[in-house]
């Protein structure tokens, strides 16, 4: 009797402990994650980041290990992933208990990730750092919306166009201007557009298309107030206006499938002759590409030159066990010196003016021009806190309307109906 | 007290009778019982951990407003009632209901065309088995990323179109030829598996029998339709059992493809319960979802146990 009573019981007291193990209150990370301190005062620091792959990789472990040079008693272990994914994963690993100290965040994912984030006006204030080098829009991205500072940026830049100035040239179109309109855009669009080339590409990504819309109509799909307003009678207008692009005047190809990195690669490959696009982009693409890249500035509509902005940056988990070492790091992986070397790799425009130099000096002729016209009009872009699925949808319910399979106005409406309540 | 009571032999006439000689029937089974507890522990922690617990917890979180950040609060049925009464998952749930209704018989249809096709090839059977089975093994992303420049505007597709002087329509843009491509794609993807399983059914079948029909003057098409599909036909219910679970539950293709678009026309109920939980961070919803899906799978696979005894032939 005893005999087979011990085992079961065990058995039956370690299944009892894992349902409640898995049922108990795990939100909130009450014992903290992603940092630690050694009995010798040395404290190591998980730092997320997104990649796109090796090269990228390896020049964030450089400013990684820059942290460790400015303060021997540092150490950031860097994880990355890809940018897609990264979201999705810090969202459940706040969620869990496990985040990493260092948080990266883009200024448009900032609200899903704002309530895992300690807020660094305190610190920013003790330390005394100068936050005037940074640009204002740079700052103003990652600002919450109840005002606090939840991440020093480290890149920032407006929405330009990018044109392929070999293609231009074959095709007898001038190149275009800084502060050029619509119709000059629609028009050399469907000049380059023959013998299955196209002039521009189009897809219904966030900052891709909504920079188009607002430079044509002045409208953004979020209001200042902050609530979504996909069904403005001017925003219907620019969406419609951006896909007939592809179905009416046929000057830009067809949306196939979810891949939001096919407008790059057509633009790449040649099929496309134009793509907006950000700074934080332009040297990669013109690395790859076989042709000589040009920038200037968003088409303008009527409401005169806009361009949206966006940025990234790093900020603090809230359940960080060592906050001010976290910070410490931070400032060290947005200085002059970390960003000025991540510039001269190839990598975003810097938020510090005093590092942009070192990214200007490897961009192409007239970029630093265009971006500074295009910064004048530009405003970061507005979203709600769930823009990651509002997002998602835009691209599911407008890419018919881009082939010309639906219509904006009902598209639109849908995706109103749905994220529009909240 | 309990446990050790129902751990013992049910009577003792059980334990005594006559049919299966034991040397120390009623004292052995009792004495085995600590060691047997002990060898099936780590399997019984490892069902407890992984299987039991998760799914236990998916009922419990599915009662619940259970966001990944934030208070959790009891919703009791108010899930359920959200899902069922929202077109978006009325529209879901068709999809994969097409999905599958589409896939299945195409897969059935081209695994047991190619498996009859292959048994009666003479040389380089093994062969041309390793070949179709290929895309089985084959990672789904590497499949996919090879479809899609197979299907996107200006690619094999079109371009083959083009030559023939017509326009391909975009297989995954436009809403009408969205879903027709999933399942061409994954009948391509899938049906290696049970042309494997027909082909071995085929293999077990005596040549005399066929031998002896076609002496008779059997014709190949009664032959086929009178000794061979009955006598695969246990094999053919294993795959139309097994493929139908796995359609149902159909996410890679979709998510990799299409995302679920154009509109809604490709998303399948596993992508809706991957983006209520992992986008929406909506785990309570998630997990009401996925017990609808587990309700229809347990539904469709109860009725097709219970139509079985209509066509499957087990007296071989």
């Amino acid at each position: 009797m005893r005999k087979t009573t011990a085992p079961v019981a065990v058995i039956a007291a370690m299944g009892l402990a894992l349902a409640a193990g898995c049922g108990g209150d795990s939100g909130g990370g009450s014992g903290g994650s992603g940092g630690s301190t050694d009995s010798d005062g040395n404290t190591t620091l998980t730092w997320a980041m997104w990649s796109g792959g090796t090269a990228e990789r390896d020049a964030w472990q450089a400013a990684a290990d820059a942290v460790h040079e400015a303060d021997p008693s540092l150490t950031v272990e860097l994880e990355t992933s890809s940018f897609d994914e990264y979201f999705t994963k810090m969202a459940t690993r706040i969620g869990g208990g496990s985040a990493p100290c260092i948080v990266s965040v883009q200024s448009l994912r900032l609200g899903a990730l704002q309530a895992g984030l300690l807020p660094l006006d305190d610190l920013i204030e003790s330390s005394g750092e100068d936050m005037s080098d940074f640009t204002d829009a740079s700052l103003a991205g990652l600002q919450g919306d109840d005002g606090s500072q939840y991440a020093l940026p480290y890149d920032d830049g407006p929405m330009v166009m990018l044109y392929n100035k070999e293609r231009f040239a074959e095709a007898g179109v001038p190149e275009p201007q800084i502060g050029w309109g619509v119709e000059e855009f629609e028009s050399a669009a469907q000049a380059l557009s023959a013998d299955g080339a196209y002039g521009v590409s189009a897809f219904p990504s966030d900052l891709v298309m909504f920079s188009s819309v607002l430079a044509r109509t002045g409208v953004q799909p979020v209001a200042e107030d902050g609530t979504l307003q996909l069904t403005d009678p001017a925003l219907v207008d620019g969406v419609s206006w951006y896909g007939d692009l592809v179905h009416e005047q046929q000057v830009a190809p067809q949306v196939a499938g979810v891949d939001s990195t096919a407008p790059y690669n057509a633009f790449i490959a040649q099929t496309t002759a134009m793509v907006p696009d950000g700074p934080w982009d332009l040297l990669n693409i013109q690395s790859q590409s076989d042709f000589e890249v040009g920038v200037v500035t968003l088409p303008a509509g009527e409401a005169g030159p806009r361009t949206l902005s966006a940025g990234s940056g790093f900020g603090v988990s809230a359940s960080c066990p060592e906050p001010e070492a976290a910070f410490e790091a931070i400032r060290t992986l947005t200085s002059t010196e970390v960003l000025t070397q991540l510039a001269s790799d190839g990598r975003a425009l810097p938020s510090r003016t005093s590092a942009q130099q070192a990214w200007f000096d490897n961009a192409p002729a007239g970029a630093q021009e265009a971006l500074a016209a295009a910064t004048e009009s530009a405003e970061p872009m507005r979203v709600t806190d769930d823009w990651a699925q509002v997002g998602t949808a835009v691209i599911q319910f407008v890419g018919p309307v881009l082939n010309g399979s639906s219509e904006a106005p009902d598209a639109l409406e849908q995706i109103q109906a749905q994220y529009g309540g909240r | 007290m309990s446990v050790s009571s129902t751990a013992r032999p049910p009577a003792p006439s059980a334990s005594t009778s006559a049919s299966t000689p034991a040397p120390r029937p009623s004292r052995g089974r009792r004495d085995d019982l600590v060691p047997a507890l002990g060898f099936t522990a780590p399997s019984m922690l490892g069902l407890a951990l992984f299987t039991a617990v998760p799914i236990g917890m998916s009922l419990v979180m599915s009662f619940y407003s259970w966001p990944i950040i934030g208070e959790r609060s009891v919703r009791g049925v108010g899930n359920y009632v959200d899902l069922l009464t929202s077109p978006q998952f009325r529209r879901v749930v068709l999809n994969t209901v097409l999905f599958t209704v589409l896939y299945l018989p195409l897969n059935l249809l081209v695994s047991l065309g190619i498996a009859l096709w292959v048994a009666s090839v003479r040389r380089g059977r093994q062969a041309l088995r390793v070949i179709f089975f290929i895309p089985v093994v084959t990672p789904i992303v590497a499949n996919v990323l090879v479809w899609r420049m197979i299907y996107t505007p200006g690619g094999a597709l079109d371009g083959l179109a083009q030559s023939a002087g017509v326009d391909a329509p975009n297989f995954l843009g436009d809403p009408r030829w969205a879903m027709a491509s999933l399942v061409l794609m994954s009948v391509w993807q899938g049906f290696g598996y049970n042309m494997l399983v027909f082909s071995a059914a085929l293999d077990g079948i005596p040549a005399s029998i066929n031998e002896a029909a076609s002496l008779d003057g059997v014709s190949a098409w009664s032959r086929l339709r009178h000794i061979t599909l009955p006598m695969i036909s246990p094999s053919m219910f294993f795959a139309s059992t097994m493929t139908l679970i796995t359609t149902f539950q159909v996410f890679a293709q979709p998510y990799l493809l299409t995302g679920g678009g154009p509109g809604v026309a490709t998303e399948t109920l596993v992508l809706f319960v991957y983006r209520q939980g992992f986008a929406s961070f909506a785990l309570g919803s998630a997990a009401a979802a996925a017990w609808v899906l587990f309700a229809l799978i347990l539904l469709v696979t109860a009725v097709q146990f219970a139509g079985q005894k209509k066509w499957v032939n087990y007296d071989v």
